[in-house]
């Protein structure tokens, strides 16, 4: 069992004894701290532990058991420290079985150096959408690209975007499209897509109408453009996909 | 002794404890630099009654600079506590050290000049000036190969987050170019403002990127970093192989300046 298993098992088990295992169950960074000194191991970035099952893990089966599948960040307490749940909500969006348009792109475009050191992930994905302006086709909109690696606050927490681009339609007007990026080995997760949403809604200095844009990368190599609709129902954010192309890459990445 | 250390903040504290008894078991003052690990921190924890250091990998962040060290180290020329990269232990090995961790950038006396118009209006009118919305800028005015003077230079990716032996890195942007035929990765790092280069962050960086298979054995390093709201500075920095090798130091230093009648972004 790895480092991470151990610790979030042993919160699991801790917080489980106070919470019972019924309905989500809240922990914190001190939670954490408290099991890996109890544990007596080091972890160089702590955040990452729950990050982890947010995106690239699945919870341990001692856990899972109860019906949990995922920790997502819980954005209803207010407070810089951040606050997590165990959740049973379904939080992990795959890859379609089916999607609405497939098209192909090549790194033959690309400068030769880049082609030689691409990375073989989603950062590699991202500069290929970037080079090859894929976003121009899959949006429909003369796009921009404004920056990489938006670190920003949501509900008074941290938060980080992949990319961020301004797209301007036929009529001229502006949208802003928040792209997250996943690699082969991670999974799109809802809670993450919304927060960033909200997160490039509530700053003042982007265009109001927001896209919610994802590149995920497949085991082939080959990676998927996403959108989404993010609305608001009854109190509580849902996201659902709206529309899905397949990309494949010509001399594939991987 | 132990009420003069309850003084002192948790990590100063543990720091204190552990170059006394460094001391008492044969390192001096006059040591450049003196290692410690997890077992010392424990020690610390145990003999003192201290608060638990949860999470070891803060303390560089805590103790950076001589203004944030104790006075019984700075007063002998202790300047910072790092992470011991060359050891290579993914448990906590640190040094206090007396190498400066904070790069103090050269002044400079005149700014150059550029033309922003490569910059579409619309990203300029939605740019934010902090260190991404300079390496933004940068990028689309291709001013790293011009600072680096490359044949070519490109953009490979932004943000990559990888591992090595000193454990895991972030770096802002990575370009790849061609110098003479040999091909050379040039890694960039962003500053906002009001923060730091730091000697053993961009040592540790180069390091773990030199250690990778798959890249190119020619590495640069520059830093980026806004400047009075309405400049900025591109700096490469000399990063040796080892620590023994030398330090890592500012290596040439260029401020840019925009024409402000063309750039929106300030209007």
């Amino acid at each position: 069992m790895g480092k991470y298993e151990d610790v979030i098992l042993h919160v699991f088990k801790t917080k489980a004894e106070e919470y019972g295992t019924e309905e989500d169950i809240p922990f914190t960074r001190d939670d954490l701290e408290d099991a890996l000194e109890e544990l007596g191991i080091t972890v160089k970035n702590v955040p990452d532990i729950p990050y982890a099952y947010r995106s690239r893990r699945s919870l341990p089966e001692e856990i899972a058991q109860y019906g949990y599948n995922a920790i997502i960040l819980d954005d209803t307490i207010a407070g810089a420290d951040a606050t997590y749940l165990f959740t049973m909500r379904e939080q992990l969006i795959p890859i379609p079985e089916e999607v609405d348009e497939t098209h192909t792109t090549s790194i033959s475009g690309l400068p030769n150096p880049v082609r030689s050191y691409i990375g073989k992930d989603e950062q590699g994905a991202l500069t290929q959408v970037r080079y090859a302006g894929l976003l121009d086709e899959f949006t429909g909109y003369d796009c921009y690209h404004l920056q990489s690696h938006l670190r920003m606050r949501v509900n008074s927490r941290e938060a980080e975007l992949d990319d961020l681009y301004v797209g301007v339609d036929e009529d001229g007007n502006h949208h802003a499209l928040a792209i997250e990026a996943k690699g082969a080995g991670e999974t799109l997760n809802k809670n993450q897509l919304i927060r960033n949403t909200r997160g490039i809604e509530q700053k003042r200095e982007y265009p109001n109408s927001v896209h919610t844009l994802a590149v995920k990368l497949d085991d082939e190599g080959d990676f998927y453009l996403f959108e989404f609709d993010v609305v608001e129902r009854e109190n509580e954010h849902h996201i659902e996909i709206d529309r899905v192309w397949k990309v494949y890459f010509e001399e594939g990445l991987a | 002794m132990r009420h003069d250390l309850n003084s002192l903040g948790k990590y100063a504290q543990h720091v204190v404890a552990i170059y006394r008894r460094k001391l008492e078991n044969g390192y001096s003052p006059d040591d450049f630099e003196i290692p410690f690990d997890r077992d010392d921190l424990d020690w610390a924890e145990e003999e003192y009654g201290f608060d638990r250091i949860k999470n070891p990998a803060d303390l560089p962040y805590n103790l950076r600079g001589r203004a944030s060290l104790p006075d019984e180290l700075a007063s002998h020329g202790y300047d910072s506590v790092i992470q011991d990269v060359e050891s290579e232990r993914q448990e906590a090995a640190y040094l206090i050290t007396k190498q400066e961790q904070i790069i103090d950038l050269p002044h400079v006396k005149d700014s150059t000049t550029v033309d922003p118009s490569d910059i579409p209006k619309l990203v300029q009118s939605f740019m934010s000036f902090d260190e991404q919305g300079v390496l933004t800028f940068v990028r689309y005015l291709g001013l790293i190969k011009n600072f680096v003077g490359f044949d070519t230079c490109y953009h490979l990716q932004s943000h990559l987050r990888t591992s090595g032996p000193a454990g895991q890195i972030e770096v802002d942007g990575l370009y790849i170019g061609q110098d003479n035929s040999e091909v050379k990765i040039v890694l960039v790092e962003g500053k906002g403002e009001d923060e730091e280069f730091v000697r053993n962050q961009l040592f540790k960086n180069a390091y773990t990127l030199r250690s990778k298979e798959g890249f190119p054995d020619q590495i640069v390093v520059l830093g980026v970093q806004p400047y009075r709201d309405d400049m900025f500075y591109i700096v490469e920095f000399s990063v040796p192989e080892s620590r023994a090798a030398g330090t890592v130091e500012v290596a040439d230093i260029e401020r840019y300046s925009f024409s402000q009648t063309s750039l929106s972004v300030w209007n």
